[in-house]
């Protein structure tokens, strides 16, 4: 039974966590099974148990860390599965495009034969890979004296005196070695350092057939030093064995060594590829969480971003790169350029008179064609590509805004004719409306989308034309539906209100579609016209609306309640420091405040300051008492003021909310009565 | 049984209204704030009143919260007090307000605290703030996956804190890039250099420190550690 990645339920092998750093090692009871993970994903791993599908695994890490790293998790579960750490890994369909992104990476010209997984060493020392890899790298520095200068005079010499068949077959030979050799060293490095080795394989590639060493235990190295060292002797130790070879072997098959390593040392150099070159810049500029993401997982932008420093240097490799990968470029196009300019007439003389041996030449021109569209297909997609993406996105976006453009105007009409008899815009002229519309924005939503996230910043009103949406509010961990809008209606209204976030979110019931307006912009019509009262009073019933629907105490009333408290209270605007009541007043009713802020002051002293959201008032009301504080403005600021009657009306049909407000009220009489005595108290000490 | 006393009702305590009420907006704090540790850290400023010398239970930019079992500081909420902080580049006279009091806890808003020294707090508090991410990690739910450690903590961040149960090492901590061991009864090990300075040691203890929701392991790892610490 196959099941989709999300329903999927991962059942991990019996197996042990080995906590190193901020990584996890994962490791079955078969060793040559192992994995390494940033320690974030260590939930993951500890919940693949066959109880939860990968949803409620996500859902359970989101509900524990605040946040998922999703690109991490889906790998991680794509890694494990494809190593075959699951029991049940046979159920799991990953959709095919979430294949190819994953497998993107691994893409390369080779066939391999893996006969070693993993290859572990009794005891490791990093003296001795010290001391190797440093004698290693004086003789390869030695054996450098016999880099050839002039690379093609070199071939070109060499290849007068050999049939092409044999120059062929000595070349690849001389780098079939010299690629095991390497391999060979790496591995042995591996081993005294980390006491590991991974994936063993025969390869055939370009390079010939030779052994390979993956090199994914140098992630486990803890030196820079090292790391450095192994990356440097990686790119050189080729010419070790020339400079061993040398006084020994024969021209005839020194010539290839030297060109085979040539050719291998300028491709490690490239930094188009995953290079050892690449990883030792890599080793030397970037963080410890790049390191990471040289083996599996790429540290996320935002918390890339989170460390400055890291992202400095992380630009600063960029650019190296940038400047070093041009200087190879170059040197790569004169090496196609002389190369052709050397063997070309020979090559196609070769090619027109074809006998026996001509698929040498033809193999070569093969390689010198391969070598060519590698350095323009780096050159355009690595360079020229990046330099014009974000001129490309312009023009992109320009074309696709005037094609819209176009088919809207048509459209405009008909929401023009559609809007013009909601309250908020009748109000305004024809053409005023036609001007709303046409800067305002015709967004599409399929069905169950997500129109408004509540919590985000509103900026943007919105006014379903056609389709039905359903208003939802956050209550703990569930959504509650609160009702559900057909068209033709507005959403969103609370963007009409300066810094006020969304109070729900909406979603698309059927499919939808509506007119996005900005709110700068609605104002500045609105101005211009006579319909800014009406603005203004939306904008309060809004206010009036969001303080209840908002305020953790009156959340709970039913919307007949707050109806009926809308009817009967009155908005009071008052400017700074202004006084709303005194101390020992009658109290006859109670303030919301819908904007600014107060000062609670006791015998004169500041006791709190209340903002927006909050109320006050309320005592005298519930204990029947004078005024026990005075409260005067903060800012300029807005109240809805309701009366006695109408409170106590609500509060009889609430009893809960009636003893909530009790309560605190309790407390701040508590609290304004040892304050009027601590003062009194210390006003007869005086 | 009907003769036996009745168990007497259970009253709210006074914390629940607290927070009741700070759900009502009562509670205003706007900085984020972290926890002194029990030893004595040199980035870290301390608090004198009268030349009394009060102990800090937490700080942030914005304040501070104050034990005051012997009143120094006077019951009266709202008052405006004038503080000496030491820090560690020399003294300063800090107008405060006393915001307001819970046993002998007193909430200090600092009124006129200046800038440079809001980034010297600032700088100083970054291993607590950061702590302040961290979560545990669960433990296997099977048993077929076994874990070479007692507990497993992380942040998003990449901080991160292992506890062990060796002899002589008894957790790893990640901190800020950084790699460090801490043992039982010697100064922590920092990888791949070996060594650990003052001020490195004084990140570890003030980011332990402030792990929200600490088990007995971390608390015993804390508690250790400022021994190592106060031992030198």
């Amino acid at each position: 039974m196959s099941s989709s990645l999300e329903n999927f339920k991962p059942k991990l092998r019996t197996g042990r966590v080995i906590p190193q750093g901020s990584r996890i090692i994962f490791e079955t009871d078969n060793p040559y099974n192992q994995i390494i993970l940033p320690m974030n994903l260590a939930d993951l791993v500890l919940l693949c148990s066959g109880n939860f599908s990968v949803r409620e695994i996500i859902e359970k890490i989101y509900k524990k860390q605040g946040a998922v790293p999703f690109k991490s998790i889906l790998q991680a579960v794509h890694i494990l599965h494809q190593g075959g750490f699951f029991e049940n890994g046979d159920e799991l369909e990953f959709h095919p495009q979430l294949n190819s992104w994953m497998d993107a990476k691994s893409s390369s010209w080779h066939l391999s034969w893996r006969f070693g997984q993993r290859i572990v060493a009794s005891s490791h020392s990093p003296t001795t890979y010290y001391i190797v890899t440093l004698v290693a790298l004086v003789v390869s520095i030695l054996g450098l004296q016999h880099f050839p200068s002039e690379p093609l005079s070199l071939l070109s010499e060499w290849l007068g005196g050999e049939t092409p068949a044999s120059a062929a077959l000595k070349l690849l030979i001389c780098s079939s070695l010299t690629q095991s050799a390497r391999h060979l060293f790496r591995a042995v490095q591996m081993l005294l350092l980390t006491g590991k080795a991974y994936n063993v394989s025969i390869r055939a590639s370009p390079w010939g057939v030779h052994l390979h060493v993956g090199d994914e235990a140098s992630d486990l190295f803890e030196s820079k030093l090292y790391t450095t060292m192994f990356h440097v002797s990686q790119i050189v130790i080729g010419w070790f064995f020339v400079y061993c070879l040398y006084p020994r072997a024969s021209s005839a098959w020194i010539s290839p060594l030297v060109i085979a390593n040539f050719l291998i040392t300028f491709w490690e150099l490239n930094p188009f590829v995953n290079s050892e070159g690449l990883k030792l810049l890599q080793s030397l500029m970037t963080s410890r969480e790049s390191e990471i993401a040289a083996w599996h997982f790429e540290a996320s932008k935002l918390i890339r971003s989170l460390n400055l420093v890291s992202f400095r240097r992380n630009q600063e490799f960029a650019r190296f790169c940038a400047a070093w990968g041009t200087l190879w470029l170059a040197g790569g196009l004169v090496l196609v350029h002389s190369s052709a300019v050397r063997f070309g007439p020979s090559a196609l003389n070769s090619l027109i008179h074809f006998g026996p041996y001509s698929f040498v030449p033809v193999l070569g021109l093969f390689m010198w064609l391969a070598f060519l569209f590698h350095l323009v297909q780096s050159f355009v997609e690595t360079i020229v590509a990046n330099f014009l993406r974000p001129h490309w996105n312009v023009i992109h976006t320009r074309a696709r805004s005037w094609i819209l453009r176009q088919n809207q105007e048509a459209a405009n009409e008909n929401i023009v004719h559609a809007i013009e008899d909601l309250p908020l815009f009748s109000h305004f002229q024809e053409y005023q409306l036609q001007q709303i519309v046409k800067n305002s924005q015709v967004v599409d939503f399929p069905k169950n989308t997500f129109i408004i996230i509540q919590g985000d910043q509103a900026r943007e009103l919105y006014v379903l034309v056609e389709g039905e949406i359903e208003i939802l509010r956050n209550k703990g961990n569930e959504m509650e539906a609160i009702t559900v809008q057909a068209a033709v209606s507005i959403f969103g209204e609370s963007a009409l209100l300066e810094d006020s976030p969304r109070a729900a979110q909406v979603k698309a019931k059927t499919r939808v579609r509506a007119l996005k307006i900005p709110v700068p912009f609605l104002k500045k019509i609105a101005e211009e016209s006579q319909a800014v009262r009406q603005l203004e009073d939306f904008r309060n019933a809004i206010l009036v609306n969001q303080f209840f629907s908002s305020s953790p105490v009156f959340r709970s009333l039913s919307h007949d309640s707050v109806e009926f408290l809308c009817s009967r209270g009155t908005l009071e605007y008052f400017d700074e420091s202004q006084v709303v009541f005194n101390q020992g007043d009658s109290g006859d009713s109670v303030f919301m405040i819908l904007r600014g802020s107060v000062n609670v002051e006791v015998f004169g002293n500041p006791v709190k300051r209340m903002s927006q959201g909050n109320f006050f008032g309320e005592i005298a009301l519930i204990a029947n008492l004078p005024r026990t504080a005075t409260v005067v403005t903060n800012e300029p600021s807005v109240f809805f003021r309701i009366s006695a009657d109408a409170f106590w009306e609500v509060l009889v049909q609430h009893i809960d909310l009636g003893v909530f407000l009790e309560t605190v009220s309790e407390n701040r009489l508590l609290e304004d009565l040892n304050m009027s005595q601590g003062t009194r108290r210390t006003g007869s000490d005086s | 049984m009907f003769w036996r006393k009745r168990k007497p009702q259970e009253i709210p305590p006074l914390q629940t209204l607290v927070q009741l009420a700070s759900r009502l907006g009562v509670e205003r704090r706007v900085n984020v704030r972290i926890r002194y540790p029990a030893c004595i850290l040199s980035k870290l400023p301390e608090v004198f009143f009268a030349d009394t010398k009060l102990k800090i239970v937490d700080i942030s930019v914005g304040g501070c919260c104050l034990l005051d079992p012997s009143e120094v500081l006077g019951p009266q909420v709202g008052n405006e007090i004038q503080m000496n902080i030491h820090w560690p580049t020399g003294l300063e006279r800090v107008n405060a307000r006393i915001v307001s009091r819970v046993e002998h806890r007193r909430h200090i808003q600092f009124l006129n605290l200046s800038r440079s020294r809001q980034n010297f707090l600032t700088k100083a508090m970054t291993p607590g703030v950061r702590a302040q991410r961290v979560h545990r990690h669960n433990l296997p739910i099977n048993d077929a996956v076994e874990i070479e450690a007692l507990e497993m903590w992380s942040s998003a961040l990449g901080d991160s804190v292992t506890i062990e149960n060796g002899v002589h090492r008894i957790a790893q901590v990640q901190l800020q890039n950084e790699v460090f061991h801490i043992f039982r009864d010697a100064w922590p090990q920092k990888l791949p250099s070996g060594k650990c300075s003052k001020a490195d040691f004084e990140q570890i203890i003030l980011f332990l420190c402030n792990i929200p929701l600490p088990s007995r392991a971390l608390e015993k790892l804390r508690a250790t550690i400022e021994q190592v610490w106060s031992q030198g």
